[in-house]
């Protein structure tokens, strides 16, 4: 369990290097760790751009099933509409606006929680292929 | 008890003096000057004397520990320094443009692309091709392990400033697995001209260039 301060945009890299090292010795192929090295950097952005900052908690799960999970979470504005952010193209901030679709389709699955003004909770997971 | 204080009072030589030495001492200490010393007479030792002597030892103790503190603030700073220098230097070394043939410019992308990196490679590229006079850049990205929408993005942007410059631009070096995470995360490159390695990127530069090479006869 590794658990990471994102306070600057240096942190993005460094959150997203320490998912690859931990998916790696996990044992995710090539093509698994750059999805979530990948969908890390998108999320791991999301909440420097929004929040300013949070935390991103990595644990290796191995019950039932091996795998990673992965938890964002900040204190910022929140989302309005999750539905709509889970849209391709849509964003608030001038982006591409494939950070959180693009974060749901690089993994397993992906839960949001949020309430405007309080703050954002996501959680992602890969599984290692059987 | 007036009269035992009175008496112990008597007991210490030059009472007055001595205190002023201690308090000239303290004031030399706060003011960062550890090197005075009070002066002690041992043949005439009192019960002032084991103060003296332990305030002696403890500035003096004081005075090396700050001496050694100063040392490593310094040793820290030079370090800072250096960590400083060397990150201009990669910055520097890491956005190498290279001029290629006539025309054509290759800029190997290494690391990651943060912002701040984006925008000063962008500016430094326009004007790069702006003073060559080139018609087509390279972009390599081999060196990039994560291709997230922000650096996509900023891929997007630079190929269409270049475009601006009436030149043309050229996406090599994508690694399987990153073109299989690009399509994932749904970013759309087709408006951007994408080959498999450098050496076709320079094939593609000269053919856009009407040059060919030929081998020797």
């Amino acid at each position: 369990m590794t658990t990471l301060q994102i306070k600057e945009e240096a942190d993005i890299v460094r959150v997203r290097s320490t998912a690859r090292s931990i998916a790696r010795g996990i044992g995710f192929g090539l093509v698994d760790q750059t999805r979530i090295s990948t969908a890390v950097s998108e999320l791991a952005r999301n909440i420097y751009v929004y929040a300013r900052e949070g935390e991103v908690l990595i644990e290796e799960l191995s019950n039932p099933r091996h795998g990673i999970r992965i938890t964002f979470t900040d204190k910022g504005p929140g989302i309005e509409d999750i539905e709509l952010a889970e849209k391709d193209g849509w964003s608030s901030s001038g982006s591409m606006g494939k950070g959180l679709p693009g974060a749901k389709r690089l993994m397993d699955s992906m839960e949001i929680l949020s309430k405007p003004g309080e703050g954002t909770t996501i959680i992602v997971a890969k599984w290692l292929p059987e | 008890m007036a009269e035992s204080k009175k008496s112990q009072n008597k007991d210490i030589n030059n009472l007055d003096k001595r205190i002023e030495a201690i308090e000239e001492i303290l004031a030399a200490a706060a003011g960062g000057d550890f090197s005075a010393e009070i002066p002690i007479v041992m043949e005439e030792a009192d019960v002032l004397t084991s103060v003296e002597t332990g305030i002696n030892i403890l500035i003096s103790d004081l005075g090396d520990e700050v001496v050694q503190s100063n040392k490593r603030a310094d040793q820290l700073q030079e370090k800072l320094d250096l960590i400083k220098k060397q990150r201009q230097a990669i910055e520097e070394l890491s956005t190498p443009i290279i001029k290629m043939w006539d025309k054509v410019l290759v800029l190997p992308l290494i690391g990651t692309l943060d912002t701040r990196r984006s925008q000063k490679l962008t500016e430094s590229l326009l004007t790069e091709i702006a003073l060559t006079q080139s018609k087509v850049t390279i972009l390599d990205i081999t060196g990039v392990p994560t291709v997230d929408s922000a650096v996509a993005n900023h891929l997007l942007k630079t190929v269409a400033s270049v475009k601006l410059l009436g030149a043309e631009c050229v996406v090599t070096g994508i690694r399987p697995e990153v073109a299989q995470t690009i399509v994932h995360l749904g970013v759309d490159l087709t408006g951007v001209e994408t080959l498999s390695n450098l050496s076709e990127g320079l094939k593609w530069a000269f053919n856009r260039l009407n040059m060919r090479i030929v081998e020797e006869e």
